[in-house]
């Protein structure tokens, strides 16, 4: 061998290992220090939507703690947990944090959070249960109820009106005999069209159905959590979506519902069921929608198979303060101004619901959010189990319906395994 | 053997080496062997998000966790799943890698500046940019793949999705993976092509061999020590692929999609069970320094053959 393919050898062999090394770098985010600075974590939603509020807040709050700096940062809820973890492993932790209402359970348990006096909280006696219930453990409140949002059902009126149809369907025999006839105005001559948008890992929507038909995600017998997926009930209700999504449904079966406004903004979808704002963001170039759908869109109460309203999913958001937090006076003070009566009407201009049920019924009745508050009252949350949190990062309801939407397993097969897996790990910490 | 000098400045030329790769090893040492004692530390422990948040010490378990994790037949699923993928993504970098440098050697020089160009602009190419690209490419309802496959077979390939079907699915990711590592394979094999001397193969052919006998008896074995490392470099890299599954699959891999490096990362993010991805990850270790040994034998054994 040659000395200079010795020194090609030995330069490759450099070059790989400085690559490899270059490649296990990560990123780290932390939060500023001091004590007269206040660091809040909010989801991009609040930047999105009512930044105006965030703002207000702040004044509020500044003319209450002159010399106190807020510094909101806004996190994506796909990263934020992580960060969050990270963060909290250290000193340097933030002083207010946005959670999920499914995920908070996991870190009460685990206790990341300082309690709270819901004493000291607007209309803390009419906490809507979905979201009061995750913050309670052993008596106590951990964190404190920001915002709600239901799904509807959101239809395009516009083909509608061409399909013949005046109004929007009140009963589910109502709902197929509408869904018939707009597949079969528009599914005929286009291969593409969907007359309802129903991705199959849209887990929402399925476990919606499972809901209706009185079916479980897990129950709790003593202090032990037990999937419930396969038992008959829920296995009723899934069977019910599955029908739904092989009649009316074209697209990929193994899509979540992450892009809707952007597909539905494609034209190529009579109705899906999401959140309010997925309409207008469907019009919204922004997100992918089509400027020209503007006004097109009405929502209404999704009917299910049992003939009351589908019961939605209550996604919502906490407010909380980290045990480690050197500002948790300071921080207490923020949330309470963040959620007090006012914001919360500034909330539910931005077409979500309010926290609590005494506002509920200013949210206008014939507006975009009325079909929402009234499907509220029939909602449900995630088990508030201690390992709920590792079961929607595992993916395991999402894997679940995948394979019962592409046919991949029967809807008995696909269950049974996902009580397996949830079993594993719903109950640990 | 150099000349004998006085006594202290022998001393500071043998001393000379290890200053030089000094800071090399003490990068080294902190980036790397911090990280893997405290992981090893972590994979006999049972650390929980209570342990994390307190900041209390995690109880030990001893060897629990390798007992629940080597125990577990998706485990070795995953395990052979993964070595799989390495052999066949290598395998795939190094053949299509070969092609393109022998494609180099005989092109005329303006089309070799462009060839380079190219493999070099591949190269240059983030993951996050090619996997998103790839997976656009293949996507269900829009990607051009399936419209061009629709209009050269004339079969209706709208709405196919290639994820469904995890060969399919690996079949797209194989491909991105091994689009990425071929331009270090082909521009290193190519570097070791130029250094075959003429008159070596010129020889041959006086001897009558020709084509394929020709580049397997002769020129072949001249780049050999240079293939095996890049051959095993490329298999240690693909074995700990990780971003671009995770890309390509919106970060929620179905279990189908998991190799070991997700399977860990899953374990300690997403179930926060960070002592079994400990676990993992350090079995991944392990079947990697299985794999490194070929790789140290040839730098070892390149040294000696003169």
């Amino acid at each position: 061998m040659t000395r200079t393919v010795r020194g090609v050898v030995a330069t490759a062999s450099a070059v790989a290992l400085l690559a490899g090394a270059a490649a296990c770098e990560s990123g780290g985010g932390g939060s500023a220090k001091g004590s007269q600075r206040l660091t809040v974590w909010l989801t991009v939603d609040a930047q999105e939507s009512w930044p105006d509020l965030v703002e207000s807040t702040n004044t509020r709050f500044a003319q209450q703690h002159p010399g106190v700096d807020v510094a909101v940062e806004y996190q994506q809820w796909t990263t934020k947990n992580l960060k969050l973890d990270a963060a909290l492993a250290g000193r340097d932790v933030p002083d207010v944090v946005e959670m999920g209402n499914s995920e908070v359970v996991n870190y009460l348990v685990n206790d990341a959070f300082a309690a709270v006096d819901p004493a000291n909280y607007d209309h803390s006696a009419e906490w809507l249960p979905a979201l009061k219930e995750p913050c309670e453990l052993n008596g106590r409140t951990y964190c404190v109820p920001y915002y709600v949002g239901a799904r509807v059902g959101i239809y395009r009126t516009d083909l509608f009106q061409q399909a013949g149809l005046s109004k929007a369907p009140d009963t589910y025999p109502e709902l197929i005999t509408d869904l018939d006839a707009l597949k079969a105005r528009f599914g005929a001559q286009d291969h593409a069209f969907s007359a309802l948008y129903m991705p199959g890992r849209y887990w929402y929507a399925a476990l919606a159905f499972l809901k209706d038909a009185g079916g479980d995600i897990a129950v709790k017998t003593g202090d032990q959590w037990k999937s419930a997926l396969s038992t008959p009930k829920s296995v009723a209700g899934l069977k019910a979506w599955k029908d739904l999504l092989d009649a009316y449904y074209v697209g990929d079966r193994s899509k979540d519902n992450g892009d809707e406004p952007a597909v539905v903004g494609q034209g190529k979808v009579a109705m899906f069921y999401g959140n309010t704002w997925e309409a207008e963001a469907a019009a919204d170039p922004q997100s992918g929608g089509d400027p020209a759908l503007k006004g097109k869109f009405a929502t209404f109460p999704f009917p299910g198979p049992s003939g009351g309203p589908l019961p939605p999913f209550l996604g919502g958001s906490e407010l909380a303060v980290p045990t480690k937090s050197k500002n948790q006076r300071l921080a207490q003070d923020w949330i309470k101004l963040f959620t007090d009566r006012t914001s919360q009407q500034r909330l539910i201009k931005a077409n979500t619901l309010p926290n609590n049920t005494a506002q509920l019924a200013d949210v206008d009745p014939a507006g975009v959010n009325g079909s929402a508050a009234k499907a509220a009252a029939r909602g449900w949350v995630t088990p508030p189990a201690p390992g709920w949190v590792a079961v929607e990062k595992a993916n395991i309801l999402q894997e679940m319906l995948e394979d019962i939407a592409t046919g991949k397993h029967t809807i008995e097969d696909a269950t049974k395994t996902a009580d397996g897996r949830i079993d594993a790990v719903i109950n640990k910490n | 053997m150099p000349a004998r000098r006085p006594g202290g400045a022998r001393r500071a030329r043998r001393a000379t080496p290890y200053l030089l790769i000094a800071p090399m090893v003490g990068t080294l040492l902190l980036v790397l062997g911090y990280p893997l004692v405290d992981m090893v530390l972590l994979s006999f422990k049972d650390m929980t998000r209570k342990q994390l948040f307190a900041g209390t010490a995690p109880p030990w378990v001893g060897l629990d966790q390798y007992r629940t994790v080597l125990s577990d037949g998706f485990f070795w699923e995953v395990v052979a799943r993964t070595v799989a993928f390495a052999v066949v993504c290598a395998g795939l970098t190094m053949l299509c890698g070969l092609a393109f440098a022998l494609l180099l050697r005989a092109v005329s020089a303006w089309v070799r500046v462009v060839l380079v160009g190219v493999l070099v602009a591949v190269w240059a190419m983030p993951f996050m940019v090619a996997a998103s690209v790839f997976r656009w490419l293949s996507d269900a309802d829009y990607g051009v793949v399936n419209w061009l496959l629709g209009r050269v077979t004339g079969a209706d390939f709208r709405g196919h999705n290639w994820f469904s079907d995890p060969w399919q699915g690996f079949a797209v990711i194989v491909a991105v993976v091994v689009w990425g590592a071929i331009p270090f394979a082909a521009i290193t094999l190519h570097a070791a092509l130029t250094q075959v001397p003429a008159e070596l193969e010129e020889a041959a052919r006086v001897d009558g061999a020709r084509g394929v006998a020709l580049f397997r008896h002769v020129t072949f074995p001249m780049i050999r020590p240079l293939f095996t490392v890049v051959a095993a470099l490329s298999a240690i890299w693909d074995f700990g692929a990780f971003s671009q599954i995770w890309l390509m699959r919106g970060g929620q891999p179905e279990r189908d999609y998991y190799l070991l490096g997700v399977y860990s990362f899953i374990e300690s993010f997403a179930v926060n069970r960070y002592s079994v991805g400990a676990a993992i990850a350090l079995v991944t270790v392990v079947l990697l320094l299985g794999g490194s040994a070929v790789y140290l034998r040839q730098v070892l054994r390149t040294g000696e053959v003169e």
